[in-house]
């Protein structure tokens, strides 16, 4: 329910937001039948967009038909700030409608096409009869769609109400955070049609905007309150003298003014208020995913061993280890006795790495009795942890001495590149012996599936020239793409 | 100001508000009723269709054949074909063999009893818990006690190793008399064997045919049957992940999916995928998730679900239609009320606010009281259909009392636009 609600809250917060703001403008542009076109745009670009989703999900032209929806979107809302722009001080000319009610109807296409492929990746239910999940999903969307529609008159009060500049500000800064995301969005898939050249500036500006594009319904409700603060601190309510001095019939038409006000820009606060609530519980909290426990960090003695006494894991829970290599790799792994806590018998404790041959490292979760993928959401069938094969983690080579499992730090180091997580260590060059930070060296080669570090090119091209004479003769890392070895 | 009026108008004209309540009543509880039976059925299968585990069942693939007319059923080789217990193992050497939490097979014998008139009664050979190695010295438990832990037993479970003891079911051991450590004699029913002497262990209780049948080592059952090495079918129990898109796409046959959806449809551990792979290693063998609610409940709740539609929407246009012509009257009969609110400056949309919440405060209070006996209807259809009284899902409130007020307000927005057209100076004169 939830989900679907926020998926249609984030589409259309933009188009309802414009086109409320946007309505006192237009209405008073154009005398006459105002009502029929304000409505027929956004009708007709809602149209446009669940077409155009459902062709494109049959020719799996998706990436394809978002760029073209949103540059189109994109030439409308040029259009429209040019015309804002160069005309600030006329009253609107006609002409300044149709690039309005344009950019509406863009706004329109975009908030359902984005709505549908938001909300393409869940199913609304799992079988065809009737069910609870069923009616609270389209609960969820029904909400949703109708807090979008009281958002437009609310909007639409505020406008009204505002200044002529401040407002044409307002609009400003909410196009902006519209169009920016719809622009790396336009780059993206540029890029990936191969129709502009990919290069590292453009990706990483893409990836910015990608990171924090779910803030922009955050800062275009922000922006609706701040206009509505701005009309309540500057607004002159006459004093209870001043009203008492009227006559009756304008005291009573004051008095309702007045509360009227209050009402609309009270509304637009509690509504934004309650939105900005729901879109902030799920982002903070309902749409994480699960996260695996803290591992105790554990540092091999003299020997390169690391030694865990079978009665700390015997309880039948996941204990969960890491280990930090010398690149500075951080390998987790876990303990866990499969035999179950209340069973009859020795402990017999699987040993594994907290990673999946298939899924990656993500990691395993221990929900009450169930030992769970992250990745995948496979239940684990416990007996076998320990084991190779399925979703099952990889297991990892160990020695169990009755009391003691004895694990060495090289068969954990084999493991490492099975997880991605690298912390900044101290690490040394192996040719000049010189100390550098792994995450700032200048240089760095991969030889075995380990990560070297140098100071400078000199060093490396001497690296290069003959790995083995600086690297060691252990044995090569694994990597998942390569299956399970045999030990 | 509004509330005022409004709380005022409601309360006047009482015998028109109670028709058009107990219209919506009439309608909401019918509603309610049907309702509350689709969700109920339809929340049991999609928890059934979200769950982590599943059980399978692999049977001949030549039993599979649909030849069942008008229940009977016509196959010729039904009971006649059997899968190698040798073969069973091969399960464990699938791509999902982690995910095989533990199977049983079964094998059913007709068999009688020597003594006690001969009662004819079906032996099932299945394996209570025993300890299977399959390639690699690999050891694993399965068993009906592990793939079954709701099973119960009264006494104890017999040892798989011994071929003496076994379990009888609760309704056969009621029907026969018979007892923890009674002896028994049994031989197969259909053709003249050495008969097999055996004792009661435990009394089983499971809730389904094993109640009324012997339940014995698989090994004993083989040896009265005569069928060394053989059963009839395998109970499965795998975990799982929960059914979504893609493997609803894939029940239509795996033929359904491109090869990039093949690939992650069978390297992830829906149930569909591992019966496919369970095939796959045991090629004589057709393996069939068994969905236990959507078998037995979910044709009849298709029909209802459809009956529930048709009654909506009759209802909907017949209690509108009662309520608009209730509607009518009212408007008329309130018109000089309505002329003096246009005459004190009330806009047409505040008149018009103030009949269609009057109309939607009575499709509240009709569409709870609804709720409240559709209740009772559902549990009377329930027990009339199921032969079990339904529970009664919040869920439905909200919708219902949604669609009442829908239908009031359907109901009282067309003769609402009678508001327009009274002039304040005609109704306040009496011309109009």
């Amino acid at each position: 329910m939830l989900s679907y609600f926020v998926h249609l809250m984030r589409a259309f917060l933009p188009l309802a937001l414009v086109a409320g703001l946007l309505l006192p403008t237009l209405r008073c542009s154009r005398s006459g039948e105002p009502g029929r076109w304000l409505f027929g745009a956004p009708a007709a670009g809602l149209a446009a967009g669940a077409l155009t989703y459902l062709v494109a999900l049959k020719l799996e032209a998706v990436t394809a038909s978002r760029a073209t929806l949103f540059g189109l979107g994109l030439v409308a809302t040029g259009a429209v700030a040019a015309l804002i722009l160069t005309r600030r001080r006329q009253e609107p000319a006609p002409f300044a409608w149709w690039p309005a009610l344009c950019y509406q109807a863009a706004l329109a296409a975009a908030a359902i096409f984005s709505f549908l492929a938001a909300s393409g990746e869940e199913a609304l239910s799992t079988t065809t009869v009737l069910n609870s999940e069923l009616i609270l999903n389209l609960g969820g969307i029904l909400i949703a769609l109708l807090c979008s529609a009281v958002l437009v008159p609310v909007a639409a009060q505020v406008a009204e109400r505002s200044p002529r500049r401040r407002l044409s500000w307002g609009l400003f800064l909410i196009g902006t955070l519209i169009a920016v995301p719809w622009g790396a969005d336009l780059l993206l898939a540029l890029m990936r049609l191969e129709r502009i050249e990919l290069t590292s500036l453009r990706l990483s500006v893409v990836a910015k905007v990608g990171k924090y594009a779910h803030l922009a319904p955050y800062g275009e409700l922000a922006i609706l309150v701040a206009l509505a603060l701005l009309i309540w601190k500057g607004r002159q309510v006459p004093e209870h003298a001043e009203l008492a001095a009227l006559e009756p019939a304008p005291r009573r038409k004051t008095k309702s003014l007045i509360l009227r006000e209050t009402r609309w820009l009270k509304s637009a606060l509690y509504l934004s208020v309650v939105i900005v609530g729901v879109l902030a519980f799920y982002d903070l909290y309902a749409s994480r995913p699960p996260r695996i426990s803290t591992p105790v960090r554990l540092t091999p003695d003299a020997a390169g061993l690391i030694r865990i006494p079978v009665a700390q894991v015997a309880d039948g829970k996941l204990h969960r280890f890491s280990h930090l290599t010398d690149d500075g790799h951080l390998v987790r792994f876990f303990l866990i006795n499969t035999r179950g806590a209340g069973a009859s018998g020795p402990p017999r404790v699987g040993v594994v790495f907290d990673a999946c041959m298939l899924c990656g490292d993500l990691g395993y979760l221990q929900n009450k009795n169930e030992i769970v993928c992250i990745a995948c959401n496979v239940r684990i069938f416990v007996p076998s942890i320990g084991k190779e094969g399925g979703c099952n983690p990889i297991p990892l080579k160990h020695e169990a001495n009755g009391s003691e499992i004895v694990i060495s730090a090289r068969e954990l180091d084999k493991g490492a590149r099975y997880f991605s997580e690298v912390l900044s260590i101290k690490v040394k060059d192996p040719v000049s012996g010189k100390e550098l930070i792994n995450l700032k060296a200048p240089f760095r080669e991969e030889f075995k599936g380990r990560i070297y570090f140098f100071e400078n090119e000199k060093t490396l091209e001497q690296f290069r020239a003959t790995p083995e004479r600086f690297a060691g003769a252990d044995p090569a890392r694994n990597f998942r793409v390569q299956g399970y070895r045999q030990a | 100001m509004f509330l005022l009026m409004l709380r005022q108008s409601f309360f006047r004209g009482r015998r028109r508000k109670l028709l058009a309540t107990s219209t919506i009543i009439l309608a909401a509880s019918l509603i309610t009723a049907l309702m509350t039976i689709s969700i109920d059925v339809g929340d049991k299968m999609s928890r059934e269709m979200k769950s982590y585990g599943a059980n399978l069942n692999l049977v001949p693939k030549s039993e599979n054949l649909p030849l069942e007319i008008g229940g009977v059923d016509y196959n010729p080789l039904k009971g006649e074909v059997f899968l190698e217990e040798q073969d069973l193992g091969k399960m464990k050497e699938i791509f999902w063999h982690n995910n095989i939490a533990g199977y049983a097979p079964f094998l059913k014998v007709p068999a009688k009893l020597e003594g006690k008139g001969g009662a004819a009664v079906p032996i099932i050979g299945t394996y209570f818990s025993r300890l299977v190695k399959f390639a690699g010295n690999e050891e694993f438990r399965t068993g009906v006690r592990e793939i079954n832990p709701f099973w119960r037993v009264k006494g104890n479970w017999p040892d798989d190793s011994k071929t003496d003891e076994v379990l009888a079911g609760a309704t056969l051991a009621r029907k026969l008399g018979l007892k923890v450590g009674d002896r028994l004699t049994v031989r197969y029913a259909l053709a003249p064997t050495q008969p097999e002497a055996v004792t009661v262990a435990g009394i089983l209780s499971t809730g389904g045919a094993e109640e009324s049948a012997l339940v014995a080592p698989l090994a004993l059952a083989q040896r009265i049957y005569g069928h060394t090495g053989k059963v009839q079918s395998v109970s499965v129990s795998a975990l799982t992940v929960p059914e979504d898109r893609l493997s609803r796409k894939a029940r239509h046959g795996a033929d359904a999916l491109d090869s990039l959806e093949y690939d992650r449809w069978y390297c992830t551990a829906y149930v569909s995928s591992i019966a496919h792979q369970l095939e796959e290693a045991i090629p004589s063998a057709a393996a069939r998730p068994i969905w236990q609610v959507a078998a037995s409940e979910g044709t009849v709740v298709n029909k209802i679900q459809l009956l529930m539609v048709v009654v909506t929407i009759a209802a909907f246009i017949a209690s509108g239609l009662g309520i608009s012509s209730l509607m009518v009257t009212t408007i008329m009969e309130r018109s000089r009320e309505i002329g003096l609110m246009k005459a004190l400056g009330a806009a047409d949309w505040e008149v018009y606010l103030l009949f269609l919440s009057e109309s939607a405060l009575v499709g509240l209070i009709g569409g709870l009281i609804g709720c409240g006996a559709g209740a009772l209807l559902a549990q009377l259809i329930g027990l009339s259909i199921f032969g079990a009284t339904v529970s009664f899902h919040l869920i439905v409130i909200p919708v219902n009392v949604v669609i009442s007020i829908l239908i009031a307000l359907a109901g009282s927005l067309v003769p609402s636009r009678l508001i327009t057209r009274l002039f304040p100076a005609e109704v306040l004169h009496g011309r109009k």
